[in-house]
């Protein structure tokens, strides 16, 4: 994760000096590379997003100015998202994509609202209905932004279900059940590709990593005692802690091992100790051991946007936590700086534990 | 093909996965020739994380001490703590080194917090001076620490207390607000900004301030400044000056006449043309860059749906239609101009 940055070309170049690749996959390779060569600035396919988007809407616009009958808004919806699949299976043009895009996403938005007519406004049934829609997307239209959405919008019907089942003492399961759900795709990304649904994995980790983030940013809402409701948002934060914390302690199990090979005896337990005292600390606070495990996950794996997204989401929670919790700022000045004062500790324990002995250290006896 | 290589990052070694249906144990393979795994070096990473996050949480910790007891604490101790933080920021950046990433940023906050030393004087003292006063002492007091600093944060901080300066002495001496640009206020102090350049005399004289500023860090860039060599700052600088002039150019192609009563005159529209030539001449020839061309043209699109939606009247749904078709062209058009561009340079290099 430093040092020279290693290009694509070596990798490929590497595989076929060690015979890895056929002579078929080292002319895709070629193509590939020639591809990815070519692909426009992101600021030039942002601009061609925002005109397919507006362009799309304003289509959309004038379609409805027409007017329609009583259920064609779900008919004009289910149109428009097979017309964007169809569209997005031909062509990998930004514009076509964007406006496939958002074609398909105005056309999901006019099938619930067609859905929650026709059902005569059952919310249960619209939920189930979102997931199912979702689900079936998520395998059909070939594009990464859509997929993520798709695994967004089944994520938060989802909740949204259990809300209106009245299950609110599962909430605090689904963040952990999403990150652990990342976990095993990670795990398995390697067997999914060699079978074929590499175009799968990037997307859903993805959607999982940030209906974590969102289940999670729940347990920060707070309801104001004025409003005299009788709702509990995420009730026993300490459920999804203890989950998350077994799931750190795995991805730590995962991740140190070859990191602690030139290490001392005592670093391997010293590190699960700390890692124990993390979960200890954030006993009311999950998300911190979700920001870490997704930290975790990027070093790991070299990806940069995982470790990114987990320092955001830590920032972005703690921020959130600090701000709702009904305590003095005295309390939360004393926290705060507790907590770092313990994170810098931690830092000096670690690294003491973990550096490598220098070579040619001093044995006992040897003259000073 | 280009003449750069393509990093082997973690999305585009998966993307080389997928399209070779690489198998499990070339899969690992290809992260191990891109280095994709920690390294040895990974403590080093892992201790400027922790460090990171712990100082991150103090200094938070620290601020919301202060926020707890500021309206007990006496203005002497409010004008100590943070002249204190100077001094200590100072002698931050001098022992790290002005040249190193913690020593400019300790020189930035020392910036910052004189602006907020200058507010709180002002808020215990009610001197009942106008507010540029604050932004204008601010600016000239951070002068020193940008030429000492040559780094373009301080720079363009610098520039941005000019363009505060600028709007708040012609909002609160020269020409102050009435009628509805008055109740933008309460809308809150971005949006009031924004619609001070709904005067062109304002709009103007914030161009030239930015388009100045703009020409002298890519002419001492040019020069072969080392420090200047970065994109980043005359991309801001430049957006800046085009902002100033494409919110009037677009309100006034979308709904006003230029006249006396709104203050909106033909200059903008003017300057905007100037201005978007000048950008896809120099960013073309001079100097290149792709962003600015974009960002040129993505203006040039606004505008010309403005006067669309204007003067395309007639009734009917059909009329969305026509935006729709109007706009796919422009932005196709763009990107394959832009492509063309990129593939020119690309065949001179």
């Amino acid at each position: 994760m430093s040092g020279r940055q290693v290009s694509l070309e070596e990798v490929v170049a590497g595989l076929s000096s060690e015979a890895r690749l056929s002579q078929a996959a080292e002319a895709r390779a070629g193509a590939l590379l020639e591809h990815l060569q070519s692909v426009q600035p992101w600021y030039v396919r942002a601009m061609v997003g925002f005109g397919a988007w507006l362009a799309s809407l304003f289509v959309i616009g004038s379609v409805a100015g027409i007017g329609i009958a009583v259920g064609g808004v779900t008919l004009l919806g289910i149109g428009l998202v097979v017309a964007a699949v169809a569209l997005r299976k031909q062509s990998d043009n930004d514009f076509l994509v964007q406006s496939a895009l958002a074609g398909s996403l105005a056309g999901q938005a006019m099938l619930a609202w067609g859905i929650a007519d026709l059902t005569g406004g059952n919310e249960e049934l619209l939920c189930a209905m979102i997931i199912a829609i979702s689900a079936v997307l998520f395998f059909v239209f070939p594009d990464r932004i859509h997929r993520v959405l798709s695994v967004l919008f089944a994520a938060s019907a989802l909740t949204a279900l259990i809300y209106l089942l009245e299950m609110n003492a599962l909430v605090p399961v689904l963040g952990p059940a999403f990150a652990g759900a990342l976990v095993m795709v990670q795990e398995k990304r390697s067997r999914l590709i060699a079978g074929g649904f590499g175009e799968l994995v990037r997307p859903l980790e993805n959607g999982l990593m940030l209906s974590a983030f969102g289940c999670l940013m729940l347990s920060t809402v707070y309801v104001l005692p004025e409003l005299g409701l009788d709702f509990v948002v995420y009730p026993r934060p300490w459920i999804s802690t203890v989950l998350l914390g077994a799931l750190f302690l795995y991805v730590g199990s995962r991740t140190w091992p070859p990191l602690l090979e030139h290490a001392g005896k005592a670093a391997a337990p010293g590190v699960y100790a700390l890692m124990v005292l993390v979960i200890a600390v954030a006993w009311a606070v999950p998300g911190l051991l979700l920001a870490l495990i997704v930290v975790m996950l990027g070093a790991a794996t070299g990806n940069r946007s995982f470790v990114g997204a987990g320092i955001a989401f830590l920032t972005l929670f703690i921020t959130a936590y600090f701000y709702a919790i009904e305590t003095t700022m005295l309390t939360k000045s004393i926290t705060l700086i507790a907590t770092g004062a313990t994170i810098l500790l931690a830092r000096s324990v670690l690294l003491h534990l973990l550096s490598p002995a220098p070579a040619g250290a001093r044995h006992a006896g040897d003259p000073a | 093909m280009g003449n750069s290589a393509t990093p082997a990052t973690h999305a585009t070694v998966h993307e080389l996965a997928i399209a070779l249906t690489l198998d499990e144990p070339a899969y690992h393979r290809a992260v191990e020739l891109a280095q994709l795994r920690p390294r040895p070096d990974w403590l080093h990473y892992l201790d400027r994380f922790l460090a990171a996050v712990g100082a991150l949480l103090i200094a938070a910790g620290i601020a919301a001490f202060f926020a707890w007891n500021w309206a007990d604490l006496h203005h002497f101790a409010k004008f100590a703590l943070i002249e204190a933080g100077i001094v200590a920021a100072v002698l931050l950046a001098w022992r790290l080194s002005i040249d190193s990433t913690g020593g400019r940023a300790s020189l930035f906050v020392a910036a910052f917090l004189i602006g907020v030393l200058l507010a709180v004087f002002g808020q215990v003292y009610q001197t009942g001076a106008d507010p540029y006063g604050l932004f204008l002492a601010w600016a000239l007091m951070i002068l020193p620490f940008a030429l000492v600093g040559r780094q373009p944060g301080l720079w363009l901080l610098f520039q941005l207390l000019l363009n505060l300066t600028l709007i708040m002495y012609w909002t609160q001496v020269l020409h102050p607000p009435s009628g509805w640009w008055q109740l933008s206020q309460l809308l809150g102090p971005l949006v009031w900004i924004g619609t001070t350049t709904l005067d062109s005399r304002l709009a103007s004289w914030l161009f030239a301030l930015n388009a100045a500023a703009l020409v002298t860090w890519e002419f001492a860039a040019a020069r072969g400044v080392p420090w200047l060599q970065g994109r980043t700052g005359p991309r801001i600088v430049g957006t800046l000056a085009f902002l100033t002039v494409l919110g009037p150019t677009g309100v006034l192609s979308v709904v006003a006449s230029a006249g006396e009563s709104t203050n909106l005159t033909i200059l903008s529209p003017v300057l905007f043309a100037a201005a978007l030539a000048a950008c896809l001449w120099c960013y073309q020839y001079r100097k290149a860059d792709l962003l600015m061309l974009t960002v040129g043209l993505f203006r040039l699109i606004l505008v010309i749906m403005a006067l669309a939606i204007r003067h395309l009247t007639f009734d009917g749904a059909g009329v969305l239609l026509v935006f729709a078709l109007l706009l796919v062209a422009q932005v196709a058009g763009a990107a394959y101009w832009l492509k063309g561009v990129s593939r020119r340079w690309q065949a001179a290099a």
